[in-house]
């Protein structure tokens, strides 16, 4: 489903290598797990798939569902089914957000050759989205995570995956900022979510998220690269003992 | 010569050589239009156009400039108003029209408790002077005055308003936005004075400028003459261009640049739009507010 092939990028302003040839490829139907230390690259990755021009690849390959995206704007990479929810979700004043979710929604299905919906129709959509979220309607009439709470933008990040219902969901420490029982709910709107035809790539710094959204596969990055890979006890080990003793990169 | 026709003719009104009174008390909800109607003609200069809101009076007004002629020209508009005691008058202006050069000269009176709220909307013009002078003269005063501006190519808007807190317990505020794309400039100059015996005055302003094109220019000028010591006063000028990490993260949920520059832009605009209490002057305003928009994004 997702595969990222000895991926190198820089920040374009500092020309500053973040990314040191990442390897990893999702399968559809899997969920993977990234933990990793403070500043080792985690959300210039999800960054960098999602297409932030502040960010240029020097190497490598991004292949989503048999398609390289490397070369597509960060809009292509959208409608071809790519989502990632910001581990700082940005602020947008003067831009409604229930407005915004229809345009997003709307932009999907015209890519899809599927008929546009007019705010009445995308209610009914919107509903069971804000009921699988557990957020309040009154969300939908301010700006667009203007003034939001911290857990208030997470949750808005989640509301938009469940009405985009990507082919790949990238989660970047998603988890952080949640209250316990908004914990519960992403773990519900993920399995919720979750198909043999889609996949889930869940970063964080706690095994307590993996608790909800059980990952089939955990990787260890450190400066730049995947150093360990393994199954959900990894997470664990993680949690309890750090990045020391992680076998450096090979 | 300049016609200003009414849209109608409100009970309570009189018309005077120069202008209009409303008569004390009279409440006119539904707006009244007054269209300047102009030919051809070269240049222009209009007498003082005198409007007179008598005591307790409330008018919902709209003003444009209908110009008809395409050949290029100067055009010179004074209003005068003056706000009896309680009275309030909503004022929407709406310009439009990039063959002629406009120069406008408003000078405001207001008695106490009484009311101004002005919104102008000026896009696509080739040059435009605005010169707002208000004299709150009454206790409980209360002036609010807001513009955008919507340039492109070489068009220039020079918003001037000064505002004399002459009495104690009056507030006022000004907004003024610009959006402006190619070669396009800006000038916003405001002045407020508060004498020295004006106390317990609440002032605020804000000009906030989004630059569409690195050739576009704003200048922004505050000025502050405070001679009282217990004044609230508020001001702020931003100027820059659409912020990259907003329209990254509204491209990465699909909307295309086109798309995503334009809810911003929009978003930026409407704020002074929807401060427009009633809404078929709203409506009017928010049509016009698209179309420039619209002329103004384009090749964007
Ligand atoms: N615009 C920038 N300018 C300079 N350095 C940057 C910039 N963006 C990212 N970096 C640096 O890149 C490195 C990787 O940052 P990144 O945000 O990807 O880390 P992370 O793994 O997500 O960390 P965290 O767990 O704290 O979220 C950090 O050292 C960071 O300071
Ligand atoms: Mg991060």
């Amino acid at each position: 489903m997702l595969e990222i092939k000895n991926l190198h990028a820089k920040i374009v302003e500092e020309n500053l290598p973040i990314l040191k040839g990442v390897n990893l490829t999702i399968k559809a139907g899997e969920t993977h797990a990234i933990m990793g230390p403070n500043g080792s690259g985690k959300s210039t990755l999800s960054k960098v798939l999602a297409g932030d021009p502040a960010y240029e690849i020097t190497a490598g390959e991004i292949i989503l569902d048999g398609k390289p995206i490397q070369e597509e704007s960060e809009t292509d990479r959208a409608l071809m089914g790519l989502f990632m929810a910001f581990q700082y979700p940005v602020e947008v004043p003067g831009v409604n957000n229930g407005s915004f979710l229809r345009m997003a929604y709307n932009a999907q299905r015209k890519f899809r050759e599927e008929e546009e919906v007019d705010p009445l129709e995308f209610q009914t959509v919107l509903e069971k989205k804000l009921n699988l979220v557990g957020m309040d309607e009154s969300f939908l009439d301010r700006d667009l995570n203007f003034g939001f709470s911290g857990g208030e933008k997470k949750r808005n990040e989640i509301l938009q995956m469940a009405v985009l219902d990507p082919k790949v969901a990238i989660l970047d420490e998603t988890d952080s900022g949640l209250d316990v029982d908004a914990l519960k709910s992403v773990g519900e709107v993920v399995s919720a979510l979750k198909r043999p035809d889609n996949a889930f790539l869940v970063i964080t710094h706690y095994q307590r998220l993996l608790n909800y959204i059980v990952p089939d596969v955990v990787h260890a990055m450190v400066d730049g690269r995947i150093v360990q890979t393994g199954d959900k006890s990894l997470a664990l080990t993680l949690d309890e003992h750090g990045y020391e003793t992680v076998g450096t990169a090979s | 010569m300049i016609k200003t026709n009414l849209s109608f003719r409100p009970s309570g009104i009189t018309e005077t050589d120069l202008g209009f009174e409303l008569a004390p008390g009279t409440v006119v909800n539904d707006p009244l239009w007054l269209l300047h109607k102009l030919d051809n003609t070269a240049s222009v200069n209009s007498e003082p156009i005198q409007i007179v809101i008598g005591e307790g009076a409330s008018l919902t007004m709209g003003t444009r400039i209908d110009r008809t002629g395409t050949e290029d020209s100067d055009i010179s508009i004074v209003y005068d108003v003056k706000l009896a005691k309680g009275a309030s008058v909503h004022w929407t202006s709406i310009q439009s029209g990039s063959t002629y050069s406009v120069n406008e000269l408003i000078t405001v009176t207001q008695l106490a408790d009484s009311r101004l709220d002005r919104v102008a909307i000026v896009g696509d013009v080739k040059d435009y002077q605005s010169t707002i002078r208000v004299a709150l003269d009454g206790e409980g005063a209360h002036s609010n005055i807001q513009g955008l501006g919507l340039l492109k190519d070489k068009q220039e808007l020079d918003l001037t308003i000064t505002i004399d807190h002459n009495v104690p317990n009056c507030t006022s505020n000004q907004l003024a936005k610009n959006i402006l794309a190619d070669c396009s400039k800006t000038t916003f100059t405001g002045l407020v004075s508060v004498a020295r015996d004006a106390q317990k005055t609440n002032t605020e302003q804000l000009n906030r400028n989004l630059l569409l094109s690195d050739q576009a220019r704003a200048i922004s000028q505050p000025q502050l003459l405070i001679d009282a010591d217990d004044v609230l006063c508020a001001h702020g000028s931003t100027t820059g261009a659409l912020e990259e990490s907003q329209l990254f993260y509204l491209m990465s949920r699909g909307l295309s640049r086109e798309d995503a520059t334009s809810v911003m832009v929009v978003g930026f605009a409407e704020e002074v739009v929807e401060g427009i209490p009633n809404e078929s002057v709203k409506a009017v305003a928010k049509a016009e507010m698209t179309a420039q928009l619209a002329l103004v994004l384009e090749g964007f």
